[in-house]
């Protein structure tokens, strides 16, 4: 019975290859890549520079915001990447070419990952280059650090909401859905315009919104937070990651 | 007409199987199983099951009762996969990726892959390589599809329509490359709405019908059970008289070419000679796979 | 099997979610709120819904319990009592009191301060008597309209130096002192920490020059201080004897130094020390900037809560020093250079001085840091949780629970532009609210004074005085002191008049600065102002025991301001004395509220007689 052959595969290699060539097709799909990358950007230096007031305008504000359009952005990368991506390879069969492949299972789910985490990286870079810059934010190394570290560990939550959304609706779909629940979700939760100025219902309902959640994390480190716990919002990221995962892979097991 | 039977190694078998899609029974109490060295066709109409069949062996699917087993293993694990290459129908494979790229990570995937010069060779990729995949055409995509398939060195290959929308010289290629293989000892699991391309490459054949297997064996085997003649002549007699002979199947006419499928072939020449004097290039023949293919799931419906 | 995981995820993140929401909001948001504070006598109430700056970081929204003065609870979920007051805080900011690192404190110092939400000032050099009652202030959490002190007691200076001229005599260090025991004795009186004085005047003037401390006793103070373990805070106005005073241990500087742009060696040095510096730009600007005298005169928020005597005190200047090398733009220069290679900076006023009013400066000291680039959050800091830290105040300076509820609530957010800060709503001081516009102060309007130019000459049988509320003796038993003065009127006065005043007493120890003598009130009542502004000179006639004796000009819009003195000795014979007005440095002859003639140390009795005094 017993005919297998058991030679080493380079798992480690799988991995890597997996997310690389993820990464180069992601970077040569504009429609990706652009929104992904600039309206973060885009939207920071509207809101955060040219109507904040640049340099010598209120660091305060520029802190928040380097916060929030930070959220903003990885929160878009990684629902976008996982909701229309999975969505789409679902749909004309290339996740089901991938499964019957011996791919080491998590190989896709990884190099997703770390491409939403990557671009979360880059995204955050491209923020800190402008708050710099244009806006004159000055941060200590430690706080650098750490809000890079929560905007790439922070597109965990949102990976599991995307994937279990590309799981769920269809490739044309996706990207519809996602924008319906993305925008409004930013301007929500904080992610445009600080709450305070906000009328106080959106204010008292934000927690409801996973990237109220994240924000107040990264806002903690510019000191800028609404004074909320922090396993209390770590907890609230922790439930959705696990949770979305858990349903996409049943998703996933279910309907391919 | 077991796989009990066999003496040959199964690769891969199905045993009992049933699966529903909802409230649609895809299959009902399935055995199949492949054996080494051989190339099997899988048949039959739309929906009869042959590609659940194939979700199944590949661990895409579970099923409800019975046993799916890959090289004597669950087609879940991954070691039973890496002696597995495939070719579904429908790849959908992103656009961006290029053909290089391709190889490169499904080779990968498995412990003592093919060369990528083996694999352009094999699957007539030449210079292909640095294209991306959105931009080939649909043959050039099937090619690239099927290098995928036998890029890992395979011991049992599933290709799932792997012909379609091929013209004739790329099919004849395909054919030829998949005669390689098998000659080399690849075991192929074939499913195809191409009757010919079964009976050009198979070496047994297994018909499905409504989520049973209805018959098996080689091509000759299967042909042999049903006593069709094909009738082959140029006529100017109307194609509606001559469908409603007795013994008369079929008809088909293009441009005053017949081709008319009976139970007996004698009456029905009898009456052609009778009615045409004209009659020109007259043959008379055992019918084909497509009509025993045709006779067989039409008697079980 | 069928839907577990969906109805089991779903419920989770639904649970969750409603867990964020719910802890989000206030519990006490169903009470409604209540009309603004019955009774002020309550230590006790709740702050809702506001932003609060907490001494370290900001607190968008959150719900703050003070229950018996001190901070009970802090949180956007706790809930509120219904027994409480409760103080809708939408669109407010509340904070620690503020504390002015830099001040002397005198009068009505403590009361000013709090007026303007300086719940804390930090003496660098006043008056020992107030050490004992400061620290039991402090320490209570009873109503009280006064600022707390921290206090150094007077400066560690040495005779004639810088901070003697001030009128206060104290002991002084000289080159016998054992300064072991001197700064014993310090501590032992209860100065808080130590503040020395390293000034010659090169800085601020191209001619006058100061005896000061020498380096050996720089290094001996600042050691003894250590080994009493107290902070030693060092006034220094050149980077050459900064960089003396950090290398020998200093913990602090009292101002910025600005004869020179700071140095890299002296960042590194301060840095490697730990040192912390209060800028105190607040007397560095006489230049129209932001944040200065002149600016805070011309905010409505500020102008409208100062006393009469703060609005003089912020127009005053500081006299004749030609101060050839200060540079306003240089000092914010050395303060931007110094906070952003990490120093800590303390916001201080050094209140108490000409162009500063306690209390309001600090607000403009607040603007003025974050001119020299400490954000505005920075600012608060360096006037709440840094000078805290630093000076070991662990009731204070934070809001947190347990913390003393010395608290201010704000319009606005000064965390985002500074200047908020002086928009306040509500003070607390021990968790009682302070009625700013009861503390209002009478306006001091000087009164005329009268044509003539003879006070007394003391010919008939009474010391009545041709004008003004005429003469009474004065010592320091008003400060706690134990000497002595009487006066009468004696027969036989000078060049064979009729008669004169003989003034006679003790000067015995009890407080720090004896004194005892008589003091003239030129107004309709004691201290009542009067513009002498028209007259030049005081003229009058002396003889007596050959001591030392001081004429005292208590002028100023503080009735407690310190006096300018001048000096003159009492010889046996009869001898005129003429003291030009102009010559009592720090006077303001617009608003003169007494003239005394006063024996001081050394310790012993006293006699002199005054005959014919004029006001030419």
């Amino acid at each position: 019975m017993s005919s297998i052959v058991l030679t080493r595969v380079d798992l480690l290699g799988c991995y890597y290859r997996e997310a690389k060539f993820e990464f180069l097709r992601l970077w040569r799909t504009p429609s990706f890549v652009l929104p992904s990358l600039l309206f973060p950007s885009m939207f920071y230096v509207l809101f955060g520079v040219l109507l904040g007031g640049g340099r010598g305008g209120n660091d305060e504000a520029a802190r928040y915001l380097l916060a929030s359009y930070g959220v903003f952005g990885i929160m878009g990368a990684a629902l976008f990447g996982f909701a229309v991506n999975v969505a789409v390879e679902r749909e004309r069969g290339f996740l089901t070419l991938k499964r019957a492949l011996p791919m080491p299972p998590g190989a896709f789910l990884f190099a997703k990952l770390a491409m939403a985490m990557i671009f979360a990286l880059i995204i955050s870079l491209m923020l800190g280059v402008i708050a710099v810059t244009l806006a004159g934010v000055s941060l200590s190394a430690t706080q650098w650090l750490l809000l890079l570290t929560i905007n790439v560990i922070g597109t965990l939550p949102f990976s599991a909401l995307g994937l279990w959304i590309g799981t769920s609706v269809s490739g044309q779909a996706a990207p519809a859905i996602v924008n319906l629940l993305y925008l409004p979700m930013a301007f929500l939760s904080g992610l445009w315009i600080p709450l305070s100025i906000l009328p106080k219902f959106i204010d008292t309902l934000a927690p409801v919104w996973p990237s109220y959640h994240l924000l107040q994390i990264a806002l903690k480190v510019v000191e800028r937070d609404a004074g909320g716990s922090l396993w209390m919002h770590l907890l609230v990221l922790v439930v959705i990651t696990i949770a979305f995962f858990a349903m996409a892979r049943r998703g996933l097991v279910e309907r391919g | 007409m077991s796989a009990n039977g066999s003496t040959c190694e199964a690769l891969a078998e199905l045993r009992d199987v049933r699966k529903h899609y909802g409230k649609v029974l895809a299959l009902d109490g399935v055995d199949l199983s492949l054996r080494s060295g051989e190339l099997t066709a899988l048949l039959g109409p739309n929906g009869a099951g042959k590609t659940t069949a194939i979700r199944l062996l590949l661990g895409l699917d579970l099923a409800e009762s019975g046993k799916a087993s890959l090289f004597g293993v669950s087609p879940h694990a991954l070691a039973a996969r890496r002696q597995v290459g495939v070719m579904l129908q429908s790849a959908g494979i992103p656009d961006a990726f290029k053909v290089g790229e391709l190889l490169e990570l499904t080779r990968g995937y498995y412990p003592e892959p093919r060369t990528v010069a083996d694999c352009v060779a094999l699957a007539g990729l030449d210079g292909l390589l640095n294209r991306q995949y959105g931009k080939l055409s649909g043959g050039q995509q099937r090619r690239v599809q099927f290098a995928l398939a036998l890029c890992g060195r395979p011991r049992l290959l599933f290709l799932d329509e792997p012909t379609t929308g091929l013209d004739i010289e790329a099919r004849q290629g395909l054919w030829k490359a998949i005669r390689e293989l098998v000659a080399n000892g690849c075991s192929v699991l074939l499913t195809t709405h191409y009757l010919e391309e079964a009976e050009a490459l198979a070496d047994r054949v297994i018909v499905l019908n409504n989520g049973r297997i209805i018959a098996e064996g080689s091509v000759e085997e299967v042909r042999s059970r049903v006593s069709q003649r094909r009738i082959r002549c140029i006529s100017t007699l109307a194609e509606e008289l001559v469908a409603g002979w007795p013994e008369v199947r079929s008809v088909i006419r293009t441009a005053g070419r017949f081709e008319i499928i009976a139970d007996r072939a004698e009456p029905v020449v009898r009456r052609l000679l009778d009615e045409d004097a004209e009659l020109q290039e007259l043959e008379v023949e055992r019918a084909g796979l497509a009509e025993a293919f045709v006779e067989l799931t039409r008697e079980v419906a | 099997m069928k839907r577990w995981t969906e109805v089991i995820s779903i419920g989770a993140v639904v649970g969750v979610l409603a867990i964020a929401v719910l802890s989000r909001q206030d519990h006490g948001s169903q009470s409604t709120v209540a009309p603004e504070p019955i009774a002020s006598s309550t230590n006790s109430f709740a702050v809702r819904a506001v932003r609060v700056f907490d001494g370290q970081r900001v607190i968008e929204r959150t719900n703050v319990v003070v229950r018996d003065g001190l901070i009970a609870e802090l949180g956007p979920d706790i809930s509120i009592g219904k027994d409480l007051t409760i103080i809708d805080g939408t669109g407010r900011t509340l904070m620690p009191g503020l504390i002015d690192a830099h001040a002397h404190s005198w009068g009505d110092a403590q009361r000013d301060a709090l007026r303007f939400g300086v719940t804390t000032e930090i003496d660098m050099h006043g008056d020992p008597a107030r050490l004992a009652s400061v620290k039991s202030q402090r320490e209570s959490l009873a109503p009280i309209d006064q600022a707390d002190l921290w206090a150094a007691g007077p400066a560690v200076t040495v005779a004639a130096g810088h901070g003697t001229q001030y009128g206060l005599s104290f002991p002084v260090l000289d080159a016998q002192t054992k300064v072991d025991a001197f700064i014993e004795k310090r501590i032992s009186v209860g100065s808080d920490f130590i503040k020395l004085i390293v000034e010659d005047l090169s800085a601020y003037s191209s001619t006058q020059r100061l005896p000061t401390l020498n380096a050996r006793q720089v290094s001996e103070v600042i050691a003894a201080t250590h080994q009493q373990r107290r902070l030693a805070v060092a006034h220094v106005s050149q980077q050459r004897t900064a960089t003396e005073v950090v290398e020998a241990g200093v913990d602090g500087l009292a101002h910025v130094f600005a004869d020179e742009p700071v140095s890299d060696e002296f960042l590194a040095l301060a840095k490697q020390h730990k040192v912390f510096v209060v800028p105190t730009l607040s007397v560095v600007f006489r230049a129209p900037m932001p944040g200065n005298a002149a600016s805070l005169l011309s905010d409505a928020r500020v102008e409208t809560v100062l006393s009469a005597a703060q609005r003089t005190s912020l127009k005053a200047k500081f006299s004749a020093l030609d101060r050839p090398s200060v540079s306003p733009g240089l000092a914010i220069e050395n303060v931007r250079r110094l906070h952003a290679a990490g120093i800590t900076i303390l916001a201080g006023t050094d209140a108490g001085n000409p162009g500063t009013a306690h209390g309001a400066s600090l607000h403009g000291e607040l603007e003025l840091l974050v001119q020299t680039g400490l954000s505005p959050i920075q600012a608060l800091r360096a006037a709440t949780s840094l000078p805290a830290d630093v000076f070991g105040m662990s009731d204070r300076g934070r809001l947190q629970v347990g913390k003393r509820a010395d608290l201010i609530l704000v319009d606005g957010d000064p965390s985002q532009d500074v200047r908020a800060s002086r928009a306040i709503d509500k003070i607390w001081k021990n968790g009682f609210v302070i009625d700013v516009s009861a503390a209002a102060q009478t306006v001091a309007v000087a009164e005329p004074i009268a044509g003539a130019t003879i006070i007394s000459e003391f010919e008939e049988e009474s010391i009545a005085s041709r004008f003004g509320f005429g003469w009474q003796t004065s010592t320091d038993s008003l400060m706690g002191g134990a000497s002595t003065a009487s006066m009468r009127r004696i027969v036989g006065g000078e060049n064979g008049s009729a008669g004169a005043l003989e003034i006679r007493g003790q000067i015995k120890p009890g407080f720090a600065f004896p004194w005892a003598g008589v003091m003239f009130f030129p107004g309709s009542a004691p201290m009542r102002a009067v513009d002498l502004s028209a007259r030049h000179e005081i003229v009058f006639q002396v003889r007596g025991d050959g001591r030392e004796y001081s004429v005292l000009l208590l002028s100023g819009a503080n009735e407690q301001g310190m006096p300018a003195m001048q000096s003159f000795v009492a010889g046996p014979d009869w001898k005129e004395i003429r003291l030009p007005l102009s010559a009592f440095a720090g006077a303001d002859s617009s608003i003169v509220r007494g003239i005394g003639f006063s024996a001081g140390p050394p310790l012993g009795e006293f006699r002199f007689e005054l005959d014919r005094v004029e006001l030419r």
